[in-house]
């Protein structure tokens, strides 16, 4: 049995894969409130609810585990919030800029708003005052040969003067350390004689030319260290503490788990989240026999995709987190700021219909969420259109105040009847869900045509087909489980999961919803997703209603319900 | 699909098919230069040459493409002709490239026998030949002994590499391998574009996309014309001062007087040194196109980059044979480091003056202070173990402080500011003044000064500084010091003695109104005056 967990800013999901003998694997599922500053709570409520899915307790499920893999935003939040570790840095004498200077990069990971004035434009924050920035004599050549020795009085002096400063977590990277890692062995060995109780990280332990990125990733590993490992080591002993004796992983940037204790790197597990996500997409286009897969996530503030090309998720050439640069290897999920919150508006100097990057967020959010959001939204558009249920999910949903928002602030301005106006806000987000996704295939020289296309997250599979008919992709996957499949990811299994044991195989029941699709208003099927039959097949216009999400078919869309419960979408012509 | 859902569909994928050309170079060439400098750029112009859309790389790249493509069109439009296919290379400063190491590409894009619009690029160079590797000749006498430039010519005819006149470019350079495969990233880049705009046509139909590239040049001018007329009229002034033309250590200068008028910029360099032998000059064109690139950056905050539009905005006045507009054969293989920046300082200062004197806070908040202006830079060359030259420029030097904003330090990188503006009272964490109760008649000069019924007040104390016939220079207290007080290396540098720092104060309340860096036998420069209608 494994255990899977996704700890998100809102919700932690938990996945509990059992081990069957033949054919499809029961698993239960659990979902609790993330619990800010505690993650134990969240974990330990999730794995509950995900026991109790099954029909067992937690304890029962603790003890049974042979593992427990973990995406967690532990040391994100700390990186965001400033809440890391108080630091210092230890570099070659003469080098002691090369953080400062950050390689000129001024508008780095600035958002393209920001990057086109002038007064926005600064370096990546530091983590650290410049008096904590420590040279010290001594020099290794590009060839590994110290041309000059280690001085290990000013060494000491330095940890003396920072820790009394009040450091409690060192960076150490001298210029060529990964030609040669001895003058870094050395200073780690001195910390440890002089402050005993501090945290060390070596940037050799990295070894990548590029003195900046190593510099910065030896920095940001130093400033989360100690916050993730006592979390983590806080949640081990809770997990021991309810009989839990196998393997605690963490997800780490570069698409594997690490076992805490085993060299664990806590910068390495700051994207955990996302990297999850496209780990379980990976596993999931094996499993339906693709090598190549474009995986898409639509959220409530942006749109992910991810590449899974020749079986492994594509990695960063510039590998980021925020605005600073990484040296290690980080799977790669690009974004824009275009999600079921993003607001519609009109352009005042151009004219045209925009969505996004402004969000409505959580609060107020949506106009139809009737939370005070006033301003139209992607999902306001849609369900202005029809296209979601207006009842179940998370929040019960008023079309009148969608109406009245796309009515107000763009069908009016631009002289379009709401039915107009909402579907262009839909088909200029999706295309710029499109011209993401072209980026990551035909700007790299992969054709679309030959990818399967992964839709999970909860906005995804209302959007899919028509930005997949866009880029040329044939096939979209929705997968069951779609909203804890980050969790699932991080359980580390093939996924051919299947069906949830309680799921009957009833014929296809349903009801009917008038919506519109090409300007025109029919009346389309809404199927019962969980309820759909192994080999359903279905054409649009139609919906099939999910717990959490809802699938859209637009007329022309085709639709197929696999054996593990997945849904293939077959897309039509482009809108 | 409605038009202002049309227009923004074809806006982003324009913007996705310029950075598809910009990916084509960078995976193409391989070259540091363009994968760890970001030294080029890409754009799309329309079919007469103006640039709709720019990457974010180096903005002067982006205004030399029009340039280029412009003379292309008018030089060369009728004799060889302009077809199909072809593309034209040159890295002639005389016509746009901003020094001979930028070596551009362009091209015409088709639909049919349509010329819809044109695309190309711009990326610097290893060497381009000339006497000095790395090809910068300091000491030159004329262009004849730096790299000599190779007017626009084509290198792609009916889509087929011109073998003859590849040889002649390539052969020129020490380091050909790199540069052709600069060269092929670059058509690589352009083929991509055209093919992208035809399958856009081919969706959209051509009359769509054509419209689409000029409303954006179009709305983005209107755009700009109506900030220009909700900020101040005036004429503000700025001397730029450049060290060493690689020969004598003698001192050239830029005078910029900037004339805002309803919603137009009349930028006048005409008061500017006799052009240099070489090396430091610039020519009208790369003048104007690090002018654009000032305006855009600067006056263009929350607007969209569309390089035509500020262009179209801006009015240039230049002498001919100055060193913002030398003539044949005067040198500039290192303006851009030298001429070109001070240009772009003096465009800058004086727009931030302008800003200072809006009445609105939220202009105020995007003053910026000049950032580093003339560098030095240097470049490394030698041979690998197996012969082969080389030779390489680490841009290290390149990246000095940028300038303070209103309410607090620029971007700091640890170098000095040549020219530190009028701004420096921020900068020195002295908090502004509470003005007194404002005339209310009164017209806002910057921070300090307000004028009133014919005469300059102090905004801080009220001080009568006098009528405000007299430049407001000559009202103020005047502060000199040498400039080495101010500098990082002091004496020791050679001519640092020739400079001198002026502050300006209010006689009254000592709030500091003004700051000049000059020539020390050099007049006292009315840096802001206001114009009446």
């Amino acid at each position: 049995m494994r255990i899977g967990i996704d700890t998100g800013g809102t919700f932690t999901d938990a996945v509990v894969v059992t081990d069957a003998a033949e054919g499809v694997t029961p698993i239960g599922l659990g979902k609790a409130l993330s619990t800010p500053g505690n993650l134990i709570a969240g974990t330990l409520a999730s794995v509950e609810a995900a026991a109790a899915d099954l029909g067992m307790t937690l304890s029962e499920v603790l003890s049974q585990a042979e593992s427990l893999d973990y995406a967690t935003t532990v040391g994100l939040n700390a990186l965001l919030t400033g809440g890391g570790a108080s630091i210092g840095l230890i570099t070659t004498e003469g080098f002691e800029a090369t953080l400062p200077v950050a390689r000129a990069a001024k508008v780095a990971g600035l958002s393209p708003a920001e990057a086109t004035e002038a007064v926005c434009w600064s370096k990546p924050p530091m983590l650290l005052s410049r008096r904590r920035i420590m040279g010290v004599p001594e020099r290794i050549d590009s060839s590994g040969e110290a041309v000059r020795p280690l001085d290990e009085a000013a060494v000491v002096a330095a940890v003396e003067s920072l820790r009394d400063d009040g450091v409690t977590s060192y960076a150490v990277s001298l210029l060529w350390s990964v030609a040669n890692a001895r003058h870094e062995h050395r200073i780690a060995e001195l910390i440890s004689r002089f402050h005993p109780d501090a945290h060390v990280t070596l940037s050799s332990a990295v070894p990548r030319i590029g003195e900046y990125e190593r510099t910065m990733t030896a920095v940001l590993d130093a400033y989360v260290a100690p916050l993730v490992a006592g979390e983590i080591q806080a949640l081990a002993d809770a997990l021991a503490e309810q009989g839990f004796a196998g393997q605690l992983r963490v997800m780490q940037s570069r698409g594997d788990s690490c076992s805490v204790g085993d060299g664990l790197r806590p910068v390495e597990t700051l994207q955990s989240g996302p990297v999850a996500g496209l780990v379980a997409s990976a596993k999931l286009a094996k499993a339906l026999g693709h090598s190549e897969a474009i995986a898409t996530d639509v959220g409530g503030t942006s749109f992910d995709v991810g590449l899974i090309a020749d079986g492994e998720a594509s990695v960063a050439r510039r590998p980021m987190i925020g605005r600073w640069a990484l040296a290690h290897p980080v799977v790669e999920v690009v974004s824009i700021g275009t999600g079921g919150g993003s607001l519609a508006w009109i352009d005042p100097v151009l004219g045209s219909l925009r969505v996004g990057p402004q969000s409505a967020g959580a609060r107020p959010g949506p106009a139809c969420y009737c939370r005070g959001g006033t301003l139209p939204t992607l999902t306001d558009a849609a369900v202005a259109l029809g296209h979601m249920s207006e009842q179940g999910g998370v929040v019960d949903l008023d079309r009148a105040a969608a109406i009245l928002a796309v009515e107000r602030e763009v069908a009016a301005p631009l002289g379009l009847s709401v039915p107009d106006a909402a579907d262009a806000v839909v088909g200029v987000a999706c295309s710029q869900m499109a011209d993401l996704i072209r980026r990551m295939t035909v700007q790299r020289g992969h054709d679309p045509a030959g990818f399967v296309m992964l839709a999970y997250g909860g906005a995804a599979p209302q959007y899919a087909t028509r930005y997949a008919a866009e880029v040329g992709v044939g096939e979209v996957v929705v997968p069951a489980a779609a909203s804890v499949f980050s969790a699932l990811g991080a359980a580390g299994r093939d996924i051919s999961v299947g069906p949830r044991p309680s799921s009957p195989s009833e014929p296809p029941t349903f009801e009917r919803r008038k919506a519109w699709f090409n300007r025109q208003l029919v009346e389309c099927p809404v199927y019962d997703g969980p309820r759909l039959a192994p080999d359903t097949r279905l054409e649009g216009p139609a919906f099939i209603d999910h717990p959490s999400t809802s699938i859209v078919l637009r007329p022309g869309d085709r639709a197929e319900i696999t054996a593990e419960g997945h849904t293939r979408l077959f897309p039509g012509p482009p809108s | 699909m409605t038009d202002a859902a049309l227009f923004e569909v074809l806006r982003n994928r324009l913007w996705a098919i310029n950075d598809e050309a910009v990916d084509a170079i960078v995976a193409v060439s391989g070259s540091p230069i363009a994968t760890e400098g970001n030294d080029f750029n890409s754009g799309i112009l329309t079919a007469t040459g103006e640039v709709a859309l720019a990457g974010p790389y180096v903005l002067v790249h982006a205004a030399a493409l029009g340039q280029v493509v412009r003379y292309v069109i008018e030089e060369f439009g009728g004799q060889p002709g302009i077809a199909p296919g072809d593309m034209f290379i040159t890295n002639d400063t005389y016509v746009g490239a901003p020094h001979q190491p930028d070596v551009m590409v362009v091209a015409p894009v088709f639909r049919g026998d349509r010329l819809i619009a044109w695309c190309g690029s711009c990326v610097h160079q290893n060497d381009v030949g000339g006497p000095v590797p790395g090809s910068i000749t300091v000491g030159a006498t004329s262009i004849f002994e730096e790299a000599v430039p190779m007017a626009p010519t084509r290198i792609v005819a009916g889509g087929e590499l011109v073998a003859d006149v590849e040889q002649e470019y390539l052969g020129r350079s020490r380091t050909p391998e790199l540069n052709r495969l600069d060269l092929l990233g670059q058509i690589e880049a352009n083929q991509v574009v055209a093919h992208r705009l035809n399958g856009l046509c081919d969706r959209y139909n051509t009359d769509t996309v054509v419209a689409v590239l000029e409303g954006l040049i179009d709305r983005t001018e209107a755009a700009v014309r109506a900030r220009l007329a909700s900020l101040p009229d005036g004429r503000w002034r700025h001397r730029g001062l450049v060290e060493h033309d690689g020969i004598d250590d003698r001192v050239y200068e830029i005078g910029l007087t900037m004339t805002k008028r309803g919603d137009s910029l009349h930028l006048d360099f005409t008061d500017a040194s006799s052009q240099a032998p070489a090396l430091i000059n610039t020519s009208r064109a790369i003048t104007s196109s690090y002018a654009m690139a000032a305006v855009m950056t600067v006056l263009g905050y929350g607007l969209p980059w569309t390089p035509a539009a500020f262009w179209r905005v801006m009015e240039i006045d230049t002498t001919p044979g100055t060193i913002v507009d030398c003539l044949w054969p005067a040198g500039m293989s290192m303006g851009v480091t030298a001429a070109g920046q001070e240009v772009r300082t003096a465009v800058n200062v004086c727009l931030s003056r302008m800003f200072d004197a809006s009445d609105d806070l939220d202009v105020r908040n995007q003053i910026l202070a000049s950032c580093v202006s003339g560098s030095f830079t240097q470049t490394i060359s030698g041979a690998f173990d197996d012969g082969q030259d080389f030779s390489a420029m680490p841009l290290d030097s390149l990246p000095g402080g940028s300038g303070a904003q209103w309410g607090g330090d620029g971007p700091d990188t640890g170098g000095y500011l040549t020219s530190p503006a009028g701004l420096c009272r921020e900068r020195i964490g002295r908090a502004p003044a509470p003005p007194l109760e404002e005339p209310p008649d009164g017209r806002r000069l910057s921070s300090t000064v307000v004028r009133t019924d014919g005469r300059y007040l102090c905004r801080c104390c009220g001080h009568n500084h006098g009528p405000a016939t007299e430049p407001l220079v000559n009202l103020l207290v005047l502060a000199r010091s040498p400039i080495d007080e101010r500098t990082y290396w002091p004496s020791a540098r050679p001519g640092a003695n020739r400079f001198e720092l002026r502050r300006l104060f209010c006689p009254a309340c000592a709030v500091q109104v003004d700051v000049q860096v000059a020539l020390a036998d050099a007049p006292l420069l009315e840096t802001a005056e206001m114009i009446d209608l």
